[in-house]
């Protein structure tokens, strides 16, 4: 029983098909708590689509899990919401793809990236879409064995800040990047916060696609390497440009 | 020529051209440059400007060059020389080899569980960046006169670590594999610090090599063919043997059961077998079998059951075979006209090895091929 209506989109390999988004609402649903309400890519949701913040404070790890938890009981119907949202996002990003060339196929299966740094993996449906770079899988997986009280979070690893000295230089980082990201505007922080991140993610996928021998385990993503430009021509003010190339706010 | 520590020619993957350098050093580059266009304020950002600019002096200078890094790298330099020390002290906030400790050790204890291989392998890229980002950093804020033992000391520990565990990182082995032929084979004479910061690579690369050796069991001196090829033919007659006991005992419950159904009749007649046992033998060749067919329902143990012997191209019954001596389960009988001889089902149901037909003169052996 699906109460989520499913979208359909052009394929960004080929617009002129159509596909749907996601297979089914389960499919939907799994794919927004992974991406959409699990810290820290929800908060880069909500830059990516604004109209995120209508529909839940992604601040908010309790609500985060209850949405999530609500979805799953009435079969994507009270998702619906962020669903939309969520298409719109993946349809929008693979017209950037079409348009910039960065997307690649092999077989049946399509990788492509737009210009908000939204990634999708494509077959005869979308199979996935999120934002590369804002935290990894492992510490997804992890942060959704917690329950309510500890929300969907995911921060760990050598970067967490040495312990005894890191209290007065994480309040001189607050601060500068509170005075920096003041003056930006909404793109701006798109730029530096989600597709900056992003692209330098989708840089390293490769790494994931042999295993020790050098047998391909995993080629999807690698198929983007070499795919966008190098970064001396995506910084800021390029980047701008290839937004309006594909018609985007800017 | 000196041995390169860091390119090992005997990997699989390096041997296979599955490795690209290049492209891990334009990656570098541009980590660097995406962090230069930054004005470098936050920690964060201080740490990965050291770090970064760091990592690309243990680059092969002609690699460099072709991957276009010369402009990047003179700007990283610029901007060292103007704000080293404070960029410096403002890094050595961030790294916290205890939690990398802890992290490691979470990667090793995920081979126990259901990952992604793709998955893992950039687990444990990342985690190797990480300890290589704490370690470049530390160099590079000590070219800015800034030192920190207690820091060394802790990074010292994570990388006794690594070395313990290197196989714990083998998921990355290929990432490390391109690492290693990005490093410039000359950089312990030109830097022993940042030579140090390689050692962990030289570890994997063994961790690699030896364990491409298990799997591939390349020390194993192959077996003379004629060794390999009795050793098969003694598996093939297990195998047979294995097979034939196992049609031999479900052969022989049947038979009982058939047996002690017999006199109780209707009662739980849907026990009993309801069509005739058939065992086959096969002669060697394949041109020959034997047939025997025993009741659903015999009169008793005493029945005397019909073996006929028949071409197995044509099935015909092999009339030849009349005269010739043929033995069961212990008990030796004569083949009658018409290629027949009869077994006493006591006889059967008391063998206690298969049932293995051996054909007069030359007594050679027919196995119990199929029950049915």
């Amino acid at each position: 029983m699906s109460g989520l209506q499913l979208q359909q989109m052009p394929h960004p390999a080929s617009h002129s098909t159509t596909i749907q988004v996601f297979r089914d609402w389960r499919h939907a649903c799994k794919h927004l708590e992974d991406h959409l309400l699990t810290q820290p890519e929800c908060l880069a949701w909500a830059i990516v689509r604004p109209e995120y913040t209508e529909i839940l404070d992604p601040n908010d790890a309790n609500a985060r899990f209850d949405y999530s938890e609500r979805a799953k009981s009435t079969g994507g119907a009270t998702a619906q919401g962020l669903y939309d949202l969520y298409s719109k996002a993946i349809a929008l990003n693979g017209t950037d793809a079409t348009k910039l060339k960065w997307v690649r196929s092999e077989g049946r299966l399509t990788v492509a990236v737009g210009t908000d740094g939204v990634l999708m993996l494509v077959e005869d449906v979308v199979k996935s879409a999120f934002l590369p770079g804002q935290g990894d899988p492992q510490a997804t997986r992890e942060s959704q064995q917690s329950s309510r009280g500890r929300g969907l979070s995911r921060e760990r690893g050598m970067r967490l800040g040495r312990p005894g000295r890191r209290g007065e230089e994480a309040e001189w980082d607050r601060i500068s990047r509170e005075k920096r990201e003041a003056g930006w505007t909404r793109i701006q922080k798109l730029y530096y916060r989600v597709f900056r991140p992003a692209a330098q993610s989708i840089r390293r996928f490769h790494r994931g696609a042999y295993d020790m021998n050098g047998n391909v385990v995993r080629g999807d993503y690698a198929l983007l390497k070499g795919a966008l430009p190098r970064q001396s021509q995506l910084a800021y003010e390029h980047w701008i440009i290839l937004r309006r190339q594909c018609g985007r706010e800017v | 020529m000196a041995e390169n520590l860091y390119v090992n020619p005997r990997l699989r993957a390096t041997r296979a051209g599955a490795v690209d350098a290049t492209h891990e050093v334009t990656v570098w580059i541009d980590e660097l440059a995406a962090t230069l266009q930054s004005d470098v304020e936050t920690s964060d950002e201080a740490y990965d400007l050291l770090a970064q600019r760091e990592r690309l002096r243990r680059v092969r200078p002609e690699l460099l060059a072709e991957a276009g890094g010369l402009e990047t790298v003179r700007q990283a330099d610029q901007r060292i020389a103007e704000r080293g020390k404070e960029l410096a002290g403002r890094a050595h906030t961030v790294p916290n080899p205890q939690a990398w400790l802890e992290e490691a050790a979470q990667l090793e204890a995920s081979y126990e569980d259901l990952i992604e291989p793709a998955e893992r392998a950039r687990w444990a890229a990342r985690l190797l960046d990480d300890l290589d980002d704490a370690e470049l950093m530390l160099v590079a804020a000590g070219r800015c006169g800034l030192k920190d033992q207690e820091l060394a000391e802790q990074l010292d520990a994570c990388n006794i670590w690594l070395a313990e565990h290197a196989d714990a990182f083998l998921a990355a082995s290929v990432y490390v594999q391109a690492i290693g032929q990005s490093l410039r084979p000359d950089l312990d004479e030109l830097d022993y610090d940042l030579a140090a910061t390689t050692l962990k690579f030289v570890d994997i690369l063994r961790a690699a090599e030896e364990a491409e050796r298990q799997i591939f069991m390349e020390e194993v001196i192959p077996l003379p063919a004629h060794v390999v090829n009795g050793l098969y033919e003694r598996f093939r007659e297990a195998q047979q043997w294995t097979e034939e006991q196992r049609r031999f005992v479900v052969a022989i419950l049947l038979l009982r059961e058939s047996l002690r159904r017999r006199p109780l009749g209707r009662a739980d007649s849907a026990a009993v077998p309801e069509s005739p046992l058939r065992c086959v033998w096969s002669a060697p060749d394949g041109t020959a079998f034997a047939r025997a067919i025993v009741p659903a329902q015999p009169a008793s143990a005493e029945e005397e059951i019909p073996i006929g012997f028949f071409r197995a191209s044509d099935d015909a019954r092999l009339a030849e075979y009349a005269g010739r001596h043929v033995r069961l389960a212990g008990t030796e009988r004569v083949i009658q006209q018409g290629g027949l001889a009869h077994i006493p089902l006591r006889v059967l149901m008391e063998a206690k090895e298969p049932w293995r037909l051996a054909i007069g003169p030359s007594w050679e052996e027919w196995p119990l091929t199929s029950t049915e």
